[in-house]
């Protein structure tokens, strides 16, 4: 799903450093990840509470959706035992800690649709969506790193026009107009149809999956590029106004060196924050271009689920995703310190 | 010493901001390119699609037509025909008011939710401001086309349901970008005099925080009418739209594409109105953006 | 090193003989904005002379000008600003028309600059002995020379422990320590010329007497130029041997220190002078000069400091007055000779 809000991503204020705390260093980095993993846990509790609710006021329940039609013909003993399988029609306090309680064993349940067990639905799609969403985020990185330093290069020339208008239209047109045009244009004009064999794993035959991969990973890329390529161009731009980048310029430092060294380094920070928020909306994109490209990820797995009404499915599929996305947040942070030696020393 | 000539250019002050006049920015945004080419975009489409509800349409947006069935763009049906023979032009315009509509109550939902969390977040601070955050921060971590996915399952596809989904999505949006300018308000020394001076705290809040904050509520709430309306074509390409015959611009494309290689006029057509409202909206926030917070790095 | 330049007896008026080279001669030096439909000045005919190891002070309100100038002499004006007219020649050598790598060749090893505001002008991504090490890297040297004068420069700028201060980040340094860094890094080119642009502004008092005191001394041992920009006449007083008074864009006195403090020349340095609360009596009022200082951009007509004159006559409004020497041993641009001031 292409990203329209660039406004949103806020600077991280690196906190102020005691002076002299190298003795804390060790005991301040310890600290902060313990926070860290807090906050993820509790955010992660929070999700699955926010999930179970939703899904339970879904109207219908799990065993006519599975029987179908057939469901009215169950005797009511029949009915009993299976809403005991399914753990339906006790109360929703004891339904969701049996469920946490399975979640914490690595039970998540059964598929009422298939009958296979929840984990091992998602462990086959988890690795095609992974695949897709890290193919779309390097493409994404690299078109918008790229695009962004040579449009602040030279600002009002041609790269920046060019850039600033890819960016429009990869922010502004829908990842499914994309999604739709390229399997078009492939299919029609192209004749090539790498989704019409059974997907490929990328260790069974790496060529076809990367066909199978490429496309689908550049119209989610070309969304999160636009994004990237914004914030890049204007943390250069900010970032050269700095009076750092005149005191590189005043030692005799060339252009290039300035650039890449000092103003490059710098804007990596913003481009990170923006990089965390784009992951999320690649997340909830991977749903859509699952469906176009016909890939059996764990998007397609989400929207088939709901629709099935398979709860146990769902909630796990979706708590996948949600835990991907705070991995990516701590991946964020983590970046953070890396890059920018204020945050380090907290 | 800083080199640049003239006045520096300010961050966003909301302070300041709020003493702009409205009739000033909007010959500012006007006066941008992008802010004319946006604003021209949504107009046209706009009109485009309302004049439908007047009677200004080749057709009934429904009437099939069998025999004229997937045929090329010509003069009585300027945007071809699909496999029901019905006018797309028609439900072309159709679809723009219907993604308007969805898009209009979705965004007034989380603007007002947002705006409602955000202010008192940031007015009232403490306890409140983190448990409005933590709530916002949950959602946030739920990409928000699952969230919206699962509420239209639940209350089953529909205008107003459509609508809900998407704005409960947006509204952590809002409070965050809102609670910012609310914080820098309250803490700004004429306000803190305002309180010393006995003000009460609803004349502070609306004489000083609201209008601070209308500048920066400006600018999300035509980014979110962009997002909202990309969101609901998403949905409604995944068939969790408004059913048929309604014609959601979404849905739309997804037939499109099964007749893409024969008939490309049901593709194209659809995509591209869609492609034009959302870009008009973006660039119209953008140039919006710019006004107000000139140091954003587009120069 | 191209040819030899301008000789002592071409120079301008009130210049301190000397018989190297002289670190700086900059004369008519105009900056400004060109335009389409007209051309904006900021800095209108700039003369000033800093000869080889002197110490010259260059004082001036906010909008004088005074930064800006010396920023030309780096080369490092920030577009649309640009160099309009006249010649800036370091150590002999012509700055106006030279290439950037001309330029950059020159930057950090014969003519350094340090700046304002220490807080914000050391990236705080990398550590502080690499961003000292940084220039003389940039201009071939050894990498392993470079490691040696680095902890020997910081050193000299004060740091008891090199060792351990090129390795902290400059969030972890005091302000006063990260302007020792920045003369350090300033210096390790070993430049001919140091341009100081309010370096302690942004310190407070006792820092900034310590500042002043390494720079004095360092300017000894090496034997380099020093232009210290000030709106401090204090600064002025304890530093420099020659000074330059700035106003709206042009240099309206020059003169040893001394002979500026006892005989200005120039209303304007009167002023200043009159304004320093050090000459009041207990209970006294604070002296101002009337009025604001003119936009620099559009000065008024003649001189641009007679609508704040009490010295005006009619020349003053109609006619720009040039710098003259005064038998003091300095120049002024002022129509009304002191003997004539009321």
């Amino acid at each position: 799903m292409s990203a329209v809000g660039s406004t949103i991503a806020s600077q991280p204020v690196p906190p102020s450093a005691p002076e002299g705390g190298a003795r804390r260093r060790g005991r301040g980095l310890a600290r902060w990840l313990g926070f860290t993993v807090l906050r993820a846990v509790a955010t992660l509790v929070g999700v699955a509470i926010v999930i179970f609710i939703v899904l339970r006021l879904l109207p219908g329940n799990q065993i006519t959706a599975s029987l179908g039609v057939s469901a009215g013909l169950l005797t009511p003993a029949q009915h009993r035992s299976l809403n005991h399988f399914y753990g339906i029609g006790q109360p929703l306090p004891t339904q969701f800690w049996n469920w946490a309680d399975g979640l914490l064993h690595g039970n998540l349940g059964l598929s009422t649709q298939s009958g296979r067990t929840v984990t091992s639905l998602i462990g086959t799609a988890l690795p095609v969506t992974l695949e897709l969403a890290i193919l779309a985020m390097i493409i994404g990185l690299i078109l918008g790193i790229t695009t962004g330093v040579l449009a602040a290069a030279y600002p009002g020339r041609f790269g920046d026009w060019f850039g600033q208008t890819f960016a429009l239209f990869g922010l502004a047109i829908p990842s499914f107009v994309i999604g739709a045009a390229l399997v078009a244009i492939l299919s029609d004009v192209f004749h090539y149809f790498p989704s019409s064999k059974a997907y490929a794993g990328l260790f069974s035959d790496p060529w076809l999956n990367i066909q199978q991969l490429f496309f689908p990973a550049l119209t989610l890329g070309i969304g999160v590029g636009a994004a990237v390529m914004r914030t890049t161009r204007g943390a250069m731009l900010d970032v050269s106004r700095q009076a750092f980048v005149r005191s590189a310029r005043g030692k005799g430092l060339s252009h290039y060196a300035v650039t890449i060294r000092h103003v490059l380094r710098n804007a990596l920070i913003p481009i990170t924050t923006m990089s965390g928020i784009q992951f999320g909306y690649l997340l909830g994109g991977t749903v859509i271009v699952e469906q176009i490209f016909v890939l059996p990820g764990l998007g397609r797995l989400l929207i088939t689920s709901i629709q099935e009404h398979d709860y146990a499915v769902a909630q796990g599929a979706t708590l996948v995703f949600a835990l991907g996305f705070v991995l990516v947040n701590i991946l964020t942070d983590t970046v953070y310190a890396f890059i920018d030696p204020r945050v380090r020393r907290a | 010493m800083s080199v640049s000539v003239g006045t520096p250019e300010p961050s966003f002050d909301p302070v300041a901001s709020a003493q702009s006049s409205r009739r000033s920015i909007l010959r500012r945004v006007w006066a941008r390119g992008n802010g004319r080419a946006g604003l021209i975009i949504i107009v046209l489409m706009v009109l485009l699609g309302l004049v439908s509800l007047i009677g200004i349409q080749p057709h009934g947006p429904n009437d099939q037509q069998v025999f004229q069935a997937l045929k090329g763009p010509s003069w009585s049906h300027p945007f071809g025909t699909d496999s029901f023979g019905r006018d797309i032009f028609s439900r072309v315009q159709h679809g723009i008011v219907l993604s308007l509509e969805i898009s209009v109550i979705a965004v007034a939902l989380c603007t007002v939710v947002g705006t409602l969390a955000g202010v008192a977040a940031g007015f009232l601070g403490g306890v409140v401001s983190a448990t409005i955050m933590g709530f916002a921060d949950l959602l946030f971590a739920i990409p928000s086309i699952l969230l919206a996915l699962a509420i239209v399952t639940a209350l089953g596809p529909g205008t107003l349901d459509s609508a809900l989904a998407i704005g409960i999505g947006y509204s952590p949006i809002f409070a965050r970008v809102v609670r910012g300018p609310v914080l820098a308000v309250r803490e700004a020394d004429y306000v803190k005099a305002g309180t010393v001076l006995g003000f009460s705290r609803r004349r502070i809040l609306f004489r000083h925080i609201l209008p601070a904050v209308s500048g920066i509520l400006a600018v999300q709430v035509t980014l979110a009418l962009g997002w909202a309306i990309l969101t609901e074509a998403s949905l409604s390409f995944l068939g969790l739209g408004p059913p048929p015959p309604a014609s959601s611009l979404g849905l739309m494309v997804s037939d499109g594409t099964n007749f893409a290689r024969i008939a490309w006029w049901n593709l194209a057509f659809p995509a591209a109105a869609i492609s034009a409202l959302i870009i008009g909206f973006n660039l119209f926030g953008d140039a919006l953006r710019d006004v107000f917070d000139p140091s954003s790095g587009r120069d | 090193m191209t040819d030899v330049g301008v000789s002592p007896e071409s120079g301008p008026p009130g210049r301190s003989a000397a018989d190297d080279e002289p670190a700086l001669v900059v004369r008519d030096l105009t900056i400004g904005i060109r335009r389409k439909r007209r051309t904006t000045m900021i800095v209108h005919g700039v003369n000033l002379d800093v000869g080889a190891g002197e110490r010259l002070g260059i004082v001036g309100e906010s909008g004088s000008g005074k930064s800006l100038t010396m920023l030309a002499v780096m080369g490092l004006l920030s577009p649309p600003l640009e160099v309009l007219e006249g010649s800036i020649r370091l150590a002999g050598r012509e700055l106006v028309g030279a290439s950037e790598d001309e330029l950059r060749a020159i930057r950090g090893s014969e003519v350094a600059m340090i700046y304002q505001d220490p807080m914000t002008s050391l990236d705080p991504m990398f550590r502080v002995g690499d961003q000292v090490a940084e220039g003389p890297l940039a201009h071939g040297g050894d990498r392993h020379a470079v490691a040696a004068q680095v902890r020997s420069g910081l050193s000299e700028v004060g740091f008891a422990d090199p060792g351990r201060v090129e390795r902290q980040y400059p969030h972890e340094l005091s302000g006063g320590m990260r302007q020792r860094v920045m003369i350090a890094s300033a210096l390790i080119g070993a430049p001919r010329l140091l341009i100081a642009d309010e370096p302690t502004t942004a310190l407070d008092v006792t820092i900034q007497r310590q500042i002043l005191r390494l720079v004095r001394r360092l300017q000894a041992e090496h034997g380099m130029a020093v232009a210290w920009i000030t709106h401090d006449l204090g600064v002025v007083a304890q530093f420099a041997q020659r000074v330059s008074v700035m106003y709206a864009g042009r240099v309206v006195e020059t003169a040893p220190t001394r002979a500026l403090f006892r005989a200005p020349q120039h209303p304007y340095t009167a002023a200043l002078l009159n304004s320093l609360p050090t000459t009041l009596q207990p209970g006294g009022r604070l002296v101002q000069i009337a009025g604001t200082p003119p936009d620099a951009a559009s000065p008024p007509a003649g001189c641009a400091f007679h609508p704040r004159c009490p010295q005006a006559i009619d020349r003053c409004a109609t006619d720009t007055p040039v710098l003259e020497e005064r038998r003091t041993g300095g120049a002024a641009a002022c129509w009304v000779p002191p003997e004539r001031w009321t």
